[in-house]
């Protein structure tokens, strides 16, 4: 990165630090934003990420178009059927091999938001591409408290290979802020309330927050001086990772600049259920259900507007005992066409459903100017892996919840031509979302049909 | 490319040649080492060269010339290119004639045997790790050396990603946004931490439920008692006190604190009040609802004796009659629990730490000498090396600064740890070359750098005061010196950190946490059974490394650690309660890493066990040769008519080791797999699977027939040097943090035979690699341009 960028953005926080009480930091405050468009909510967008793939036979309706009939693993979506598109035939090309051997499921989570080729590799010159969620926080990032959010259920595989010749970085992360860096999840619920709302601990004095707040800045300026003189010493492999350093040095300041003009949120009440204390165990229903809670929470609260959810890692092997399935998801997935697999890989399409429904009727239960906070999300759920036992990238299953601020009219399945590129649906979000781009990944134009 | 432990030096391990790659042992590696085997050479004529030669060959890759070992060493490039697309099955394209899965790896193998012949002569190439980040490990116990803290706070850290088997790789350690925002607020807490001087809590702490109070609080139950709705909290549903009586033991500060909510309604908010003796001391918004009761606390100054403490509800409203629906409601409070606790003001940590010189005021002036003295001395240790010119003076500045913004000298000491703490050069290791883009500088890594490299192998922490002084006189370089150090580390408890870091990572027991047997199988497998697991591998690596024994004990040996709840489930006489007792083994089918609990655990589908994993288990982290992914479209388990297979799972397992494109793989697998099924998927002992008798003979795929676990590791044992080979891989991987480059062959070729003179004690490889040339030294990169 150039100094001279960084340079002047400290200028302009330094005009910041001095303008403490100015009004226009009031009148850019999330609160007043959201008093002021109200009657134009921000459209957000959220992805869900499930591994291994599905049960198709149990997942893809028989007929397109609004009067399709559910199917068994989607029912769960039944109440909340008019807001949800269901979309078959999308693809991922750069999911599959393309003459890189093994290793589908750590291409699965790689490819799922970037739609790019991971490079191969176990660790030397890691490479994908950015993802679409972060595309848009690119945007829009500047519009709220946190740029975007990612949240997972599991920590990922920390010991080992994850996935044939692919460093593990490829199977635990669907969030790629640029093309060489992964984007860690909070996996922990506690902690990621805590991180979006303050734990309460941190009722503070005006004065005293100020001042903490003015030391904060300080050491920001040290430690950038640190960061770019270690930078002037290091080679272009090294420089990359400092990179890194510079990148996270600038979110934090930007939200530092906006903690003193944004309303407290401090007040939001935990979610039913959220642990007092970080690290408890608990029912994976439960963390899936409190992720998604807050997920809720933020963007009601208009604290970003971008989030993603992995339900778990690609390959994950965990089992569901909640559905009567001891076995792990994984090895179940190679279902090698035995009914006795198919029957409980059903099972555990239909509970993942079940906890994204949940998700979708929360966020529809929240009023929002005249319609609900769903009205103005595009949640999009899915695998980037369509059959575990074929390994394949076409066909993917996929539903997109909400309306996108009213641009998506929803109610509806729709049978893509094959190979159609699933990016397409993402350049199609991105320009919803207020983040348009010509193209994304192996995108060939945005996508038909969301519109009546 | 990358060294491919698999690939290499097969034809030359004679076992192994018999265990794995039996169609190559006999005429391929006989031939004379100037060029590819005549069979190799066949092959490659009837399948590639077809399309790889002449003018204008396929892909611009010509194999039908050059093939001796010299063009072979030159052309590293094309040559690792055609073995990897032989691997991968990627060649021959599809419609193209296709090889056997025996021919393709035969060609590969030879290839592979080529590129191994590289020349060790001359120079060592050291690699070049790239700039390594802490590790969430690495960072917890980096502080705790640094500030004799011990925190938890790494725990709040995202996973560190793993690549080449761990998670201390400079490539694969990104540093996301989150994890950043992470290590300064974790700076914040270690500085706060460090000079705070309340310990709230323990002391004379009187705690009271609400609900048991209530019953015995003096006002009519109408007013305070155990909650309508709720066994666990009391309700206050007017103006009254719930209160109990409270012995303070001293005169002090004192903090009183409820955990409380309201049922809201009407104007206000519910509002609630500490009382002692009858006196309102302290007010709070309770704004909390049933949902999520929050913590409110004030503080209180007490004598000592018997005081009345209780909390109130200071605004009771009753609308629920009221005909505004927008009043309507009745406003109470709800105690889960209240207490009241000493406020101790102790010796903040950093006192009793030695961090500060003293004193740090003189004559009601700031002692300049001592504040620099105290700043230097933190972050010289934070940076692992010593202050650069104009680094102390900048952070003398930092620390005015908040001085005189109003702070006291104290805060201005936390803010300076502070901002070292969030450092880059706290948080990276850092390493640097004179010329980072030249790839031809060779150099001596730097004493400190060197101290650094050392300690983090080793302790997987910061060096200590010794390393710091040898690196500062010029002296840890010397070979004499290193390996008196590595004596040392060895000795002292930091060294845990091999056995907690390097071995659970090796062994991959760190995914016990994550495996799920099935409690209606497996009853009996518990939380503290997968603890005592992981622990018994924890304490047998760590012996091997105490005690310096052979290394070859890994594969087996006459002893190992149980508690109580590991022996009953071992079946082992005579441990009982939760301590760990070292236990002879002898006479039984325990003894090395392959019998424990842990592995056979991980190895294991929730349900069932799995040869197949446990054989890969054996290729991979034990022999280093991790067998290909298995090729596209795999046949069903079942076959073409999708009838539904019985018989025991090894039946159906040989059944499917008919398909040759399966048994290429399944051959080398399945067999050591099979000799370990007495051991049931938790590792415990078995004589049958369901209804079908144990079968744990196997054979090897020369022919060679061999039973059960002791037959196994009688085979590894005979044969140590794929063993060594393969853990010298994965610890020289460990300890340089970076993937192994097929220019590393040398140093493991030495390690090998280093460990072998000297019976295969572990100090001879972990001395041995800190001695190589490769730990000792890095050259620059190759330039890189930034697409």
């Amino acid at each position: 990165m150039s100094k001279d960028r960084n340079l002047s953005r400290r200028t302009v926080l330094r005009g910041l630090g001095a303008s403490l009480a100015l009004p226009f930091l009031e009148v850019m405050s999330p609160a007043m934003a959201a008093a002021e468009a109200a009657a134009a909510a921000p459209v957000r967008m959220a992805f869900c990420f499930v591994p291994n793939g599905v049960n198709l036979k149990n997942w893809i309706p028989q007929s397109a178009g609004s009067d399709y009939q559910m199917p068994w693993s989607l029912q769960p979506l039944s109440a909340v059927r008019d807001d949800v598109l269901v979309l078959t035939g999308l693809t991922h090309d750069k999911g599959r091999a393309n003459g890189d051997g093994a290793g589908d499921h750590a291409r699965s989570a790689s490819v799922f938001l970037t739609g790019a080729q991971p490079v191969k590799t176990h660790g030397s010159g890691i490479r994908v591409g950015m993802s679409a969620d972060q595309a848009a926080a690119g945007k829009l990032g500047d519009l709220t408290k946190f740029s975007s959010l990612e949240l997972g259920c599991d920590g990922g595989r920390n010991s080992g290979n994850c996935d044939s010749g692919y460093s593990c970085a490829y199977s635990n992360n669907i969030s790629w802020t640029s093309e060489t860096t992964p984007n860690s999840k909070e996996v922990d619920p506690r902690r990621a309330f805590d991180r979006l709302f303050g734990n309460g601990k941190q009722r503070e004095e005006a004065e005293n927050k100020a001042r903490r707040l003015s030391r904060r800045l300080s050491i920001l300026d040290f430690v950038l001086d640190d960061a770019r003189r270690l930078n002037s010493k290091l080679g272009g492999h090294d420089r990359g990772k400092l990179d890194e350093y510079f990148t996270g040095v600038r979110d934090i300041e930007r939200r530092l600049g906006r903690v003193r003009s944004s309303s407290s949120a401090t007040d939001v009440e935990a979610p039913a259920g959220l642990p007092d204390a970080p690290g408890r165990r608990m029912a994976f229903k439960q963390h899936v259900n409190l992720m998604t809670d807050l997920m809720v929470l933020a963007f009601q609260a208009d604290l970003t507007r971008v989030s993603s959810l992995m339900f778990a890692r690609a390959g994950s092997n965990r089992s569901y005992r909640e559905v009567s399935v001891p076995d792990g998801h994984h090895g179940l997935s190679h279902h090698q066409g035995r009914e006795s697999n198919l029957e409980k890989i059903r099972r555990i399409d239909r509970f993942h459903v079940e906890q994204f429904a949940y998700f979708i009727e929360k966020l529809r239960s929240v009023k929002e100017g005249d319609g609900t906070l769903l009205d103005s999300c595009m949640v999009l759920y899915g695998s980037g892996i369509s059959d575990g036992n074929r390994h394949n990238n076409e066909n993917l299953p996929l539903v997109l919840a909400g309306r996108g601020g009213g641009s998506i009219d929803t109610g509806r399945h729709i049978i893509y031509e094959r190979e159609t590129p699933a990016c397409n649906l993402f350049v199609s979000m991105l320009e919803r979302v207020g983040a348009p781009v010509d193209s994304f990944g192996d995108s060939t134009g945005s996508l038909r049909y969301l519109t009546t | 490319m990358n060294y491919q432990p698999a690939s290499t030096s097969l034809i030359r391990r004679g076992f192994f040649a018999a265990l794995v790659f039996f169609l190559c042992a006999g005429g391929l590696a006989a031939l004379p080492a100037e060029e590819l085997p005549r069979e190799a050479v066949k092959l490659l004529d009837r399948y590639c060269v077809r399309c790889h030669k002449g003018e204008k060959p396929k892909g611009e890759l010509d194999l039908s010339s050059a093939r001796d070992s010299e063009a072979i060493q030159r052309g590293r490039k094309k040559w690792e290119s055609v073995s990897r697309m032989l691997a991968l099955r990627e060649m021959p394209p599809k419609k193209a004639r296709q090889p056997s899965e025996a021919e393709r790896l035969a060609l590969r193998a030879a290839v592979d045997a080529e590129l191994d012949r590289f020349d060790c002569d001359g120079a060592i190439d050291p690699g070049r790790p790239t700039i390594r980040r802490l590790s969430r490990y690495e960072y917890a116990r980096t502080v705790r050396d640094l500030t004799g803290l011990e925190i938890e706070l790494a725990d709040d850290f995202p996973a560190d990603d793993v690549g080449y088997g761990f998670d201390n790789i400079g490539d694969v350690l990104s540093l996301p946004p989150l994890l950043l925002e992470k290590y300064i607020d974790s700076a914040e807490k270690i500085a706060g931490r460090l000079f705070s001087t309340l310990a709230v809590g323990g002391a004379g702490l009187g705690h009271f439920e609400g609900e048991l109070a209530a019953p015995q609080n003096k006002t009519p139950n109408e007013h305070v008692r155990r909650a309508d709705d709720s066994e666990k909290v009391a309700g206050i549903y007017s103006n009254h006190e719930l209160s109990v009586i409270y012995e303070a033991r001293e005169a002090g500060d004192y903090v009183l604190r409820a955990r409380a909510y309201g049922s809201q309604a009407g104007p206000e908010t519910v509002r609630m009040g500490f009382r002692i003796d009858g006196k309102t001391v302290g007010e709070a918004q309770v704004k909390a609802v049933a949902a999520a009761p929050k913590i409110y606390e004030v503080p209180v100054r007490l004598t000592q004796g018997r005081h009345r403490f209780g909390v109130a509800l200071l605004n009771d409203y009753d609308g629920t009659n009221n005909p505004n629906p927008a009043l309507r409601g009745d406003r109470n409070l709800f105690i889960d629990w209240f207490e009241a606790s000493l406020v101790e003001t102790k010796q903040p940590p950093v006192e009793s730490s030695g961090l500060i010189v003293r004193p740090l005021m003189e004559d009601g002036r700031p002692h300049a000498a001592n504040i620099r003295k105290t700043i230097e001395t933190f972050v010289t240790r934070a940076y692992r090396r010593p202050l650069q010119p104009g680094e102390l003076e900048r952070l003398v500045q930092l620390g005015r600064g908040v001085y005189e913004d109003e702070g006291t000298l104290e805060d201005a000491l936390r803010v300076v740890f502070q901002a070292a703490l969030s450092s880059p050069y706290f948080i990276f290791r850092v390493e640097l070359d004179a010329e980072p883009e030249n790839s031809a500088a060779i150099h001596p890594v730097a004493p400190y750098e060197l101290a650094t490299r050392l300690s983090y192998f080793l302790w997987s922490s910061m060096p200590d005061a010794e390393l710091f002084k040898l690196a500062g006189d010029g002296s840890l370089a010397e070979p004499k010196e290193l390996d008196a150090q590595v004596r040392r580390m060895l000795s002292d408890p930091r060294a845990g950190a091999l056995a907690e870091n390097f071995a659970e990572q090796w062994l991959q027991t760190r995914f016990l946490a994550g495996s799920t047997p099935d409690p209606d199988i497996f009853p009996g497998f518990d939380e503290p059974l997968r603890a005592a697991m992981r622990q018994e591998t924890r304490l047998f690596f760590g012996a091997i490394v105490n005690e310096d024994r052979s290394m070859m004990d890994f594969i087996d040996s006459d002893f190992t650690y149980v508690n109580g709840r590991l022996a009953r489930h071992y079946g082992i006489d005579g441990v009982s309660g939760e301590e760990f007792k070292r236990v002879s083994v002898k006479g039984s089918p325990r003894g090395g890493v392959l019998t424990q609990g842990s592995i056979l655990t991980l190895t294991s589908y929730p349900t069932r066990t799995s040869p197949v994993f446990r054989g890969k288990w054996v290729l991979e982290q034990l022999l280093g040769t991790p067998p290909l992914p298995p090729p596209p479209d795999v046949p069903d388990l079942d076959g073409e008519g999708g009838a539904v297979l019985t018989g025991s799972l090894r039946q159906r397992l040989e059944k499917h080791r008919l398909d040759p494109a399966c048994a290429v793989c399944h051959d080398r697998l399945d067999p050591l797999g099979f000799a370990l099924e007495n051991f049931d998927a938790v590792g415990a002992w078995r004589e049958f699977d369901g209804k079908f008798l144990v079968d744990a003979k196997a054979v090897l795929p020369g022919g060679k027939p061999f039973e059960g676990p002791d037959e196994l590791k009688v085979l590894l044992k005979n044969s140590p040097k794929p063993f060594i080979r393969a853990l010298s891989e994965k610890m020289l991987t460990y300890a340089l943090g970076r993937g192994l480059e097929y220019y590393d062959k040398c140093t493991i070729d030495q390690l090998v035979d280093l460990a072998a003179a000297k019976g295969y004690k572990i100090s001879s490889l972990i001395s041995g690699i800190v001695q190589s040339d490769t730990f000792r030294f890095r050259r620059g990169g190759r330039s890189l341009k930034q697409p």
